[in-house]
């Protein structure tokens, strides 16, 4: 066996490959299971809790954390700011994996997933909000797949199919902003037919616009974390234009998120009072709600300030995972930890080992995923033949 | 605030006065809250132009 081939050997078994390579071993043997012996054997999803943290983390946390597409795209190509041109590629890539993995996880949670398509093509429910959160789903995974598609052209060699597809940029930016608007604030609306169930400081009528807002400044955070990770572990692929903006685009970003979460403060507090909500907050569920807010939305809000004030990276990088955990911790607290809350503990809902396999399963997909498309395809740098692309 | 309402009229008008008075508020507090976010950016900016003359 020769050196180069000992090497290769060697640098396949890295930590990082043998524990993803067990996580898909173990979501294999899930996906089995799963259907094999159907939802009952790897979940404790039931009639009376239809939706577990399939739906809370993988549909909702993923859908909120992949928004950086839409922000990033609409900030670079809608409001003008082309210093943020580096980090699109990046952050579309992000929202179609996300995207992607949203609806790669539905085929795990519903019962009979081969009609899925039925909402769309065969039996259109016009009165319901879900079939609204369908619709958009699908026609912007789309939207993000075209949007992507240049980077895989330029990959490919294909310049004519490239040019015709970035032709399209604005048009495309523009139905990701009226899509992403419509569906991330659906996503909030359809808790507002469960108002005796979900607890009263998480239930309002203003659910849709608490869902919207927040998914902006997660989006946002969403693109710094994911960015301030490939700059580690990626770094060798980054291109001079990508590293020389990219503490301006942490810093801008980090200055937008800082002012979207203090009105998103201020739209939760009108909440508050408008429902005349105060009594809740000096129960269990209050201190857990305040928890909520002033740890994950005003802390993080405040760091962003300073780090945006200070120029201090390391403070953004800390304040961008400080609000991915809060924006998990929100739609697990709508969808889960506040939802049913009046029901005795044994009848409430805890995922099982499955369903976190699962969910753990999908993440992993989605990390290797980015990472076979960032190490060949022109994500982070621009293509030789394309050097305006960034 | 445990008050007593007799009618969604008093309710109303609690709720809504609470949260005008919040948004002023809100409001003055917004405007301090970008004064600190983006301060320092003008003083940079008020000593570019000090250096430049």
């Amino acid at each position: 066996m020769s050196e180069h081939a000992v090497t290769a050997k060697q640098s396949l078994f890295t930590p990082f490959n043998v524990v993803a390579g067990l996580i898909v071993l173990m979501g294999a043997v899930l996906t089995v299971l799963r259907f094999t012996g159907g939802l009952g054997a790897v979940t404790n999803l039931s009639d009376d809790n239809p939706w577990g943290i399939w739906i809370g983390f993988d549909l909702l946390c993923g859908v909120a954390l992949a928004a950086g597409g839409y922000t990033t795209s609409a900030a670079c190509y809608i409001f003008g700011f082309k210093r943020f041109h580096s980090a699109v590629r990046p952050a579309i890539l992000t929202a179609f994996l996300g995207y992607a993995l949203v609806v790669f996880a539905l085929h795990y949670d519903v019962g009979r997933p081969w009609r899925l398509p039925y909402p769309v093509f065969l039996s259109q429910g016009t009165s319901s909000i879900l079939f609204e959160v369908g619709l958009c789903v699908f026609i912007y995974l789309s939207v993000l797949f075209v949007e992507y598609l240049p980077a895989f052209f330029e990959w490919q060699r294909m310049p004519k199919v490239r040019g015709f597809l970035v032709k399209l940029t604005m048009a495309l930016t523009i139905l990701g902003v009226v899509l992403s608007t419509l569906h991330q604030s659906s996503l909030g609306a359809l808790f507002l037919i469960v108002p005796s169930k979900l607890h009263p400081l998480w239930y309002s009528p203003y659910l849709p616009v608490y869902f919207f807002i927040s998914s902006m400044f997660a989006g946002l955070s969403m693109v710094i974390f994911e960015g301030s990770l490939s700059h580690r572990y990626l770094h060798h692929k980054m291109d001079q234009a990508y590293t020389s903006e990219h503490d301006g685009v942490m810093l801008g970003f980090a200055k937008a998120a800082s002012l979207i979460m203090a009105g998103y403060l201020a739209v939760k507090l009108f909440g508050l009072s408008m429902d005349n909500r105060w009594s809740y907050l000096a129960t269990g569920y209050g201190a857990w709600y305040l928890t909520e807010i002033i740890g994950f939305v005003a802390l993080p809000c405040y760091l962003y300030a300073v780090a945006a004030r200070d120029r201090n990276l390391g403070l953004v990088k800390r304040a961008a995972a400080l609000t991915v955990i809060g924006i998990v911790v929100n739609r697990f607290n709508v969808s889960l930890v506040a939802f049913n809350w009046q029901l005795p503990p044994e009848a409430r809902y805890f995922p099982s080992l499955g369903e976190i396999g699962i969910s753990v399963f999908v993440v992993t997909v989605g990390v290797l995923a980015f990472r076979f498309i960032a190490t060949r395809m022109p994500i982070f740098h621009a293509h030789p033949d394309y050097p305006e692309s960034h | 605030m445990h008050a007593t309402f007799t009618s969604l009229h008093d309710l109303m008008v609690h709720t809504k006065g609470v949260t005008y008075a919040l948004m002023g508020l809100v409001l003055i507090g917004m405007v301090g809250f970008w004064l600190f976010l983006s301060g320092r950016e003008q003083d940079e900016t008020t000593d570019d132009h000090g250096h430049g003359h």
